[in-house]
């Protein structure tokens, strides 16, 4: 008598049992009403699955995508310690992630005491929540360079400092983020680029050691000293041209990030969805 | 001259070999797409998921087997992508994407239908966030995109058994989570 597994019935109803086998199966289900009710169970499975997640196999594949396989540039030698940053900049499309999932934060430190310290940061955890919502990605798209904007309920405040074209041919801009919190502030500084579909996300976040805030954690740890040199250094180093003047930055938005067209080169931005 | 013949002759072919398996890629993007959905169930977080897993393999292109099957290799790329982020911020993707199947224009006549579409379909996507890693990908790779045991095995690289084992086990499982699901409704 065959014995009607769970394993056997779903290779019965995948197709996956040789004839013989699928033979002995059909004849068992005939009297076992179980058996067949579990053959229900996983034929339905297939059925939901695929009808809840088979869209974006037939719609047309976004363009970003393609482009992104197309334009992808690999650099054979081995990169410099900035070029690697500079690399993360070849995504062509950034999405805002609920879960953080590819949220990526870069410290600078020198140390092992620093860097351990800086990843059990909570400051970590107040910034991380700030840069995949709606409010950063409008700000950043339609303030010019100066002009603050909250980010709503994390009562953090963004400000543009700079936009610049990366050398990956995306629109980035640099921002200062200070989070305040029970009268502390905590200060950091960001880049942030733009994705063809207009949202920003943020690319590269340095938080100097903040004077208002000293958790035990970070009794022993090691801060480098300037902070802002660095940071500086790092973020012109990621430059494809200067910085735009507030003017080019107003019409730039105006015009919804899209370059002009005897600009446009290799330029990859576009209007907001 | 023979040569540089001979280096004008290989960087052609270098050339053509490269096109071949970017286009290669781009021809998988709707499989590994859905693929990515299934396991992020987040339409952005899916195309950046493969977008990431695209440049992972064009930077190493060389570890890619000419002859082998690339559906597999990506795939694996993905998973490992997904799981190691999982795994470094271990927070739960709240659905908030949606099947735009289900949120299409229509006549006020098949507004219930409609409802009733989309009930489902968080039925069932609540039900996946529940599941494993490891119980998520097999039913992604077998019930989704239509791999065999042995393919699916092999993409994981775990015995078939074992996705067979996991296989029936999640599915079961599912069925229990989306009907229950609906209970509470």
């Amino acid at each position: 008598m065959t014995e009607l597994t769970d394993e056997k019935l779903m290779a019965y109803v995948d197709g996956e049992l040789d004839d013989l086998e699928a033979e002995k199966v059909r004849k068992a289900l005939r009297t076992n009403a179980e058996a067949r009710q579990r053959i229900e169970i996983f034929k339905e499975s297939t059925i939901l699955l695929q009808k809840v997640f088979d869209a974006p196999f037939h719609e047309e594949v976004p363009r970003h995508l393609i482009d992104g396989i197309k334009d992808f540039k690999v650099d054979d030698h081995c990169p410099r310690f900035i070029d690697r940053i500079a690399s993360w900049f070849q995504v062509t499309s950034w999405q805002p992630i609920h879960a953080l999932v590819f949220f990526m934060i870069f410290i600078i430190g020198i140390g092992t005491g620093w860097l351990a310290a800086g990843l059990k940061r909570p400051e970590l955890t107040v910034f991380s929540h700030i840069f995949q919502g709606e409010d950063f990605s409008r700000g950043l798209e339609t303030s010019v360079s100066g002009v603050s904007f909250d980010v709503t309920d994390r009562q953090a405040t963004v400000t543009p400092i700079a936009t610049f074209l990366g050398k990956h041919g995306h629109y980035c801009r640099q921002y200062e983020v200070v989070h305040s919190e029970n009268g502390s502030s905590l200060l950091a500084y960001g880049v942030a680029c733009r994705t063809g579909s207009g949202d920003w996300f943020t690319r590269v976040l340095i938080i100097p050691r903040s004077p208002d805030f000293s958790p035990t954690d970070m009794e022993n740890s090691y801060v480098p000293a300037g902070d802002d040199e660095l940071a500086a250094t790092i973020f012109s180093e990621l430059m494809s041209a200067p910085p735009l003047t507030i003017e080019q930055e107003e019409e730039l938005i105006r015009r919804g990030w899209v370059a002009r067209p005897e600009k446009s080169g290799n330029v990859l931005g576009g209007k907001k969805r | 001259m023979i040569r540089i013949s001979y280096l004008i002759l290989f960087a052609i072919i270098n050339m053509g070999e490269s096109d071949t398996f970017r286009q290669q890629m781009i021809d998988l993007l709707p499989r590994l797409r859905r693929f990515a959905y299934s396991l992020t169930l987040n339409r952005f977080g899916a195309d950046d998921l493969v977008q990431l897993a695209c440049e992972r393999a064009l930077s190493r292109k060389e570890q890619f087997k000419i002859g082998t099957r690339m559906d597999r290799w990506m795939f694996r790329i993905i998973y490992t992508l997904w799981v190691d982020s999982l795994r470094s911020k271990r927070s739960c993707t709240p659905h908030s994407s949606f099947n735009e199947e289900y949120h299409t224009g229509g006549t006020a006549d098949n507004g219930s239908t409609r409802i009733e579409a989309k009930l489902m379909l968080d039925h069932v996507i609540q039900a996946m966030e529940q599941l494993s890693e490891s119980d998520r990908v097999v039913l992604a790779l077998v019930c989704i995109d239509g791999l065999s045991y042995k393919e699916a095995a092999m993409t994981l690289d775990v015995p078939v058994g074992t996705v067979m084992s996991r296989l029936a086990r999640a599915r079961v499982k599912l069925h229990s989570l989306v009907h229950g699901n609906k209970r509470t409704y």
